[in-house]
């Protein structure tokens, strides 16, 4: 049973929920407003002149191959590091959730990364893989493999792929082992009983069991790709080579920022907006869908 | 069916022994119950069984096998646990046919095995449900269903009854009784609810603090406790115990100064002179019909009318000691007054105060 609360004063309650309305407007809608109204219209770089112009910055988007080109790159980066943090995630918790000594060291540590500033893991890589002092080319030397992420598009992908997905396989983690605890251990030993083994047990019980887990993290995954995994990408390599690291919020900053085209950099940001609200709302339809044991 | 035998059977964790060397044969078909008080050991020894928890010394044999070694899925074992865990994302057909895919038995036998046991516990129309749709009582039948479409060598059940109500418990209980008899499988059920014990058992296994206290017919352990303890676990409500001493060379029980109990020879020759613990049944107890009986008065002090009886909590006058009295419906009485409470001697217990077991030759 859950009873309203009545309050005596009429104002109290308008006056309680006042901080959060006004931090939702001034820095959500506010902006998201502000970015509607200029991807309507074209203005010059000092906002002096500005013409109205319907939706050409959008029809222009995606005739443009630069922008199909950093759509491209956003899913297989997105999906890269979503699929990439999620096994890594599940893979240590389903060990950490075995051990029964030093459990919380292990713990500790796994959580680690996720402590550590995206910027900061970015200096860290590119210290690590950097062709000429780093450690990883170095050792790649050996088995005759040129690595060069500054001039080479896979490479360049591919280490910011790793980047992001080493940040986020803590959080991952940390809600993988929350779920494996959920589980009650009679459901495993009922399953070994019906002679199941690990192997089974793993992917007819407890990995079914995890999945509202799984979809919540593929989501949280998913947006933590688009959008803040700048910070790597900004350190370790601007969007290059040659735009194959251009993801579309480093697109969005490059073009509005460096190029001024705000236009075309706000018509971007709407599109953006629109796949967040989408990820949103299955979010909430399915998280709604939990399993109860 | 099959044959489970225990040889000095012991568990520790660490350090800390919690079984300490358990003897025990089961028959062929015998529905064996283990009944003792919380964390008395009985769900780890079932566990043992079922090879959920490691031997840490000792043997335990099924069919003549010795199994310390053998991992559960190996040990053609059903079991029934709690919380029935079921499996929540799988239909109630899926989780009673998973033990045989997960065995390798053929589509067609799998159907048979599972409409048949569906049929048996009334699960037919329930088949696509899941569990979370249905009720305490149709969740614990499907936690039935999946132990027996395996039909496997031993059933085991860990307090199968403890989620439900007390209504359905009685009936569940009913069906679970009719059902091992009915399969004829041996079966080990650990409760801690006495009536269960009673009721289900063919033989009764008490355990306190991880030993076995005493294995007997359910009835014999009533009649004939061998300890204290037994004799304190078994029966509700609880035996009363009074420390008294022994007179007239074994032939006289004082409860207190004047009030004793004469029996009819010499029991208990050679405790003259010293204390004894007498344990009564509260059902034994009666209203003293004359004044030459041997009596003893017993001040009210909480009256419980049930219907069928009426029980009585007071203290022994004199002494103050507390008693316990399940008295007939059509007895009327009130707190603070005195009752006169007379026991036919053949109905009393006696135990040794310092071993706490049966006095025996009686």
């Amino acid at each position: 049973m859950r009873k309203n609360v009545c309050f005596k004063s009429a104002y109290l309650p308008y006056l309680l929920v006042l901080p959060q309305i006004v931090i939702t407007l001034l820095f959500f809608i506010w902006p998201a407003l502000q970015a509607i109204s200029e991807s309507v219209v074209i203005q010059d770089p000092f906002g002096l002149y500005s013409r109205f112009v319907w939706f050409h910055n959008f029809v222009t988007l995606f005739t443009n191959t630069d922008y199909i080109n950093s759509l491209i790159v956003t899913l297989i980066f997105s999906l890269a590091v979503t699929i990439l943090s999620l096994v890594g995630g599940l893979f240590f918790a389903v060990l950490a959730n075995r051990v029964t000594r030093g459990k919380r060291i292990y713990n500790a540590l796994l959580i680690l990364p996720y402590a550590v500033a995206p910027a900061i893991a970015g200096v860290l890589f590119r210290f690590l893989f950097d062709p000429a002092i780093g450690i990883f080319p170095y050792w790649l030397h050996y088995f005759h493999y040129t690595w060069n992420f500054t001039i080479n598009s896979r490479q360049a992908l591919f280490l910011i792929v790793i980047i992001s997905a080493w940040q986020q396989v803590s959080y991952n983690f940390l809600f993988y082992l929350a779920g494996l605890q959920a589980i009650p251990r009679s459901l495993i030993e009922s399953a070994a009983l019906d002679g199941a083994g690990p192997f089974r047990r793993f992917w007819s019980i407890i990995f079914p069991l995890l999945s509202p887990t799984t979809f919540f993290l593929i989501v949280i995954n998913m947006l933590y790709a688009f959008f803040d995994t700048f910070g790597i990408i900004q350190i370790v390599t601007q969007g290059g080579p040659a735009n194959a690291t251009q993801t579309l919020v480093y697109k969005i900053y490059q073009d509005g920022f460096m190029g001024l085209d705000f236009g075309g950099s706000a018509a971007q940001s709407v599109i953006l907006m629109l796949v967040i609200i989408v990820l949103t709302i299955i979010q909430f339809k399915f998280f709604e869908r939990s399993i109860e044991y | 069916m099959a044959t489970i035998e225990f040889k000095q059977v012991r568990k520790r964790y660490n350090d800390i022994e919690v079984i300490h060397g358990i003897d025990l044969a089961i028959n062929r078909g015998q529905f064996v119950v283990i009944v003792g008080p919380s964390g008395c050991g009985k769900s780890t020894l079932l566990r043992m069984v079922a090879g959920l928890e490691e031997v840490s010394a000792g043997e335990i044999i099924i069919n003549g096998q010795l199994v310390n070694d053998l991992p559960p899925k190996k040990r053609d074992i059903a079991m029934v646990f709690q919380n029935y865990a079921l499996y929540p994302h799988m239909s109630v057909y899926e989780n009673m046919e998973y033990g045989l895919k997960m065995r390798g038995f053929d589509r067609k036998e799998i159907k048979f095995r599972v409409m048949k046991a569906a049929k048996i516990l009334q699960l037919e129309s329930l088949l696509k449900r899941k569990p979370r749709d249905l009720s305490g009582g149709q969740r614990q039948r499907v936690a039935m269903g999946r132990a027996i479409v395996r039909e496997p060598s031993i059933f085991l059940f860990d307090e199968p009854l403890s989620n439900l109500d007390a209504k359905l418990r009685v009936e569940m209980r009913l069906e679970i009784y009719k059902l091992q008899r009915e399969l004829a499988v041996t079966s080990l059920y650990v409760t801690h609810d006495q009536v269960e014990a009673m009721t289900l058992a063919d033989i009764l296994v008490v355990m306190n603090k991880g030993i076995i206290e005493q294995v007997g017919k359910p009835l014999d352990i009533y009649k004939r406790p061998t300890t204290v303890f037994v004799a304190g676990f078994i029966g509700s409500p609880a035996m009363n115990f009074i420390k008294s001493t022994v007179y007239d060379r074994g032939q006289t029980i004082s409860i207190i100064d004047q009030q004793l109990i004469h029996l009819p020879y010499p029991l208990l020759k050679q405790y003259e002179e010293t204390e004894i613990i007498v344990g009564i049944r509260p059902e034994a107890l009666q209203i003293a019909q004359s004044r030459d009986q041997d009596q003893f008065k017993v001040k009210v002090e909480v009256v419980e009318a049930l219907g069928s009886d009426t029980i009585v909590y007071g203290r022994i006058a004199g002494s103050g000691q507390q008693l316990v009295a399940k008295l007939t419906s059509n007895i009327v009485t009130h707190p603070g007054e005195y009752l006169a409470l007379s026991v036919k001697p053949e109905q009393l217990h006696f135990f040794d105060c310092d071993t706490e077991k049966r006095i025996l030759g009686i």
